[in-house]
């Protein structure tokens, strides 16, 4: 029934051990798992595209497992994702069908008619907070690839209790379930935000092992006071999603250290599958704000503007990475879904980095125009877009935690509030100023000046 | 000192006749984490008052975040 995919042996594998509680206190199993991956092959009839739309509930995690280990390929969008995205996205890839965790697996039929390629077994979306129709594509062993290199590493085992608050439609938060999954744990997901009481309480009392966050979780964790992560079993704290200031990653080292806690960096890119650095804590005195060490399989290469590999400490290049867990490709459209291979597990991130003597990676900088908003990938060219179908003439420009829009006509709150309803991102990194756009004397936009336009707007 | 309602309505950009007591945190994608992270640093700069931990996470309403000003001594 689900044939070669590694993921349904790994599944079946755990039996009734329990994979995923969610607030709620609802536990499934991996045999539940399972059944509800053989439920909906039946349902289905035939290998087909299924979008799946996640919240972070036991149901949803659920839901995602039972299609990784499933023939079907598997497009994971936020519940939260606003209808008219979702409709474009179904318009654009034609799924077999959607389904819905929160209403007990209800599978909607789609328009179908897409030619997927054998292999294909994941998409993830580049950027989820936009509805981005750009995916990356994936093989269930590329997937299966970076998780044994994460349960590796992170030293995993069937006890752990990781607490999932990150969306699981995130590269970063299904690199979590995947990796937990692979050894049988136990998916402690949770829909509440740091900044809540009930996040906390079910921290303690589901007795988490690990919390994995983005730099602005670690941001509102110090607020609240780092003495809140002494609960008597959270043993692991994880970052990546973003930079994390190098004084505030090494308050968390000294907080780690001194109760006997792992602190750890990393760094990944969704097209990776995800992850691909480590910062491993014996490494981190004098290196916070490191991005570390590749993981097991992953080789990294930094790469000068002559096209040669940097072999010097100290000299940026941009990193090139070589590791099983690589995309098959982007998609673009339906059409893309029947490609093949096409990196053969080489990617250009498109970021910036510099060695030391022992090695440790630092990011230096960026040469794409996607932005972190509070870990959340956030993709200007898709801003851009949805300004220009609202008919206003702007563009998105910043950097990690600021995504500003200048916009030439219209009114600045008018188009704040219908980019806040057209995206999912956390609508306090958006701010919409109106001014005058610098422009070249051909009319081309100059993203050099922006900074300065920015500041001139008020 | 600004109205209560005017820090909520900076603080996460919303329009401050939208601030009423049954407002609630995730009720609106306006009040996130990342947004009560905002509301925090602006009620504490603008009561003069350093907000602890355990009422920081349990201003879950507006009408809460007004009962816990209460115990600093704060009239909002």
């Amino acid at each position: 029934m689900t044939g070669g995919n590694p993921w349904a042996q790994i599944i079946a594998g755990h039996g009734v051990a329990p994979a995923v509680r969610g607030d709620d206190g609802d536990v499934l199993t991996y045999s539940d798992i399972g059944a509800l991956s053989a439920q909906v092959d039946a349902a289905l009839g035939k290998r087909s595209l299924v979008f799946v739309r996640t919240a972070n509930t036991a149901s949803s995690v659920a839901a995602w497992l039972a299609l990784l280990a499933s023939r079907h390929a598997v497009l994971a969008i936020e519940h939260d994702l606003p209808a008219e995205r979702l409709a474009a996205l179904v318009a654009r890839y034609r799924p077999d069908a959607i389904i819905d965790p929160q209403g007990g697996h209800s599978l909607a039929p789609g328009p179908g008619g897409t030619t997927l390629h054998p292999d294909l077994a994941v998409l993830l979306s580049t950027s989820g907070s936009t509805g981005s129709p750009k995916l990356a594509r994936f093989t269930a062993a590329a997937l299966l690839a970076n998780a044994k290199a994460i349960a590796a590493y992170l030293e995993l085992t069937a006890g752990e209790r990781p607490w999932l608050c990150l969306p699981t439609s995130y590269s970063y938060g299904m690199s979590i379930i995947n990796s937990h999954a692979l050894v049988g744990a136990c998916i402690e997901v949770t829909a509440r935000g740091v900044m809540q009481a009930e996040f906390w309480d079910g921290l303690t009392a589901r007795g988490a092992t690990s919390l994995s966050g983005v730099p602005f979780h670690y941001d509102a964790i110090r607020r609240l006071g780092l003495d809140r992560l002494a609960t008597p079993t959270l043993t692991t704290l994880t970052q990546a999603g973003g930079r994390l200031p190098a004084p505030v990653a090494a308050r968390y080292a000294e907080w780690a250290a001194a109760n006997g806690r792992r602190f750890i960096t990393m760094y990944g890119q969704t097209e990776a599958g995800p992850r691909l650095t480590w910062l491993p804590p014996e490494h981190l005195a004098g290196n916070a704000g490191a991005i570390g060490l590749p993981i097991p399989g992953v080789t990294i290469d930094l790469i000068g503007p002559d096209g040669a590999v940097i072999g010097e400490p100290g000299v940026a290049g941009e990193m090139r990475c070589t590791s099983p867990g690589v995309m098959m490709g982007y998609a673009l459209d339906a059409d893309d879904l029947s490609r093949g291979d096409e990196l053969g597990g080489v990617l250009m991130t498109g970021d910036l980095a510099a060695r030391n003597d022992a090695g440790i990676l630092t990011i230096t900088g960026r040469a794409s125009r996607m932005i972190k908003l509070f870990g959340t990938r956030v993709n200007l060219d898709d801003i851009d877009a949805h300004l220009a179908s609202i008919d206003v003439a702007g563009v998105a420009f910043g950097q990690d935690d600021q995504l500003r829009v200048l916009i030439e006509g219209g009114e600045a709150d008018a188009v704040r509030a219908a980019l806040v309803a057209a995206f999912s991102f956390p609508p306090r990194g958006l701010a919409v100023k109106q001014g005058a756009l610098p422009r070249a004397a051909s009319g081309k936009l100059l993203y050099g000046a922006l900074g300065q336009a920015w500041e001139a707007a008020g | 000192m600004k109205p209560l309602a005017d820090v909520f309505a900076e603080s996460l950009m919303i329009d401050a006749a939208s601030v009423t007591d049954d407002l609630a945190y995730q009720s609106i994608k306006e009040w996130d984490s990342v947004a009560h992270m905002v509301l925090v640093t602006a009620l504490e700069d603008n009561y003069e008052i350093m907000l602890d931990a355990d009422d920081i996470v349990a201003m879950s309403s507006v009408a809460k975040v007004r009962e816990i000003l209460a115990k600093y001594d704060v009239t909002a």
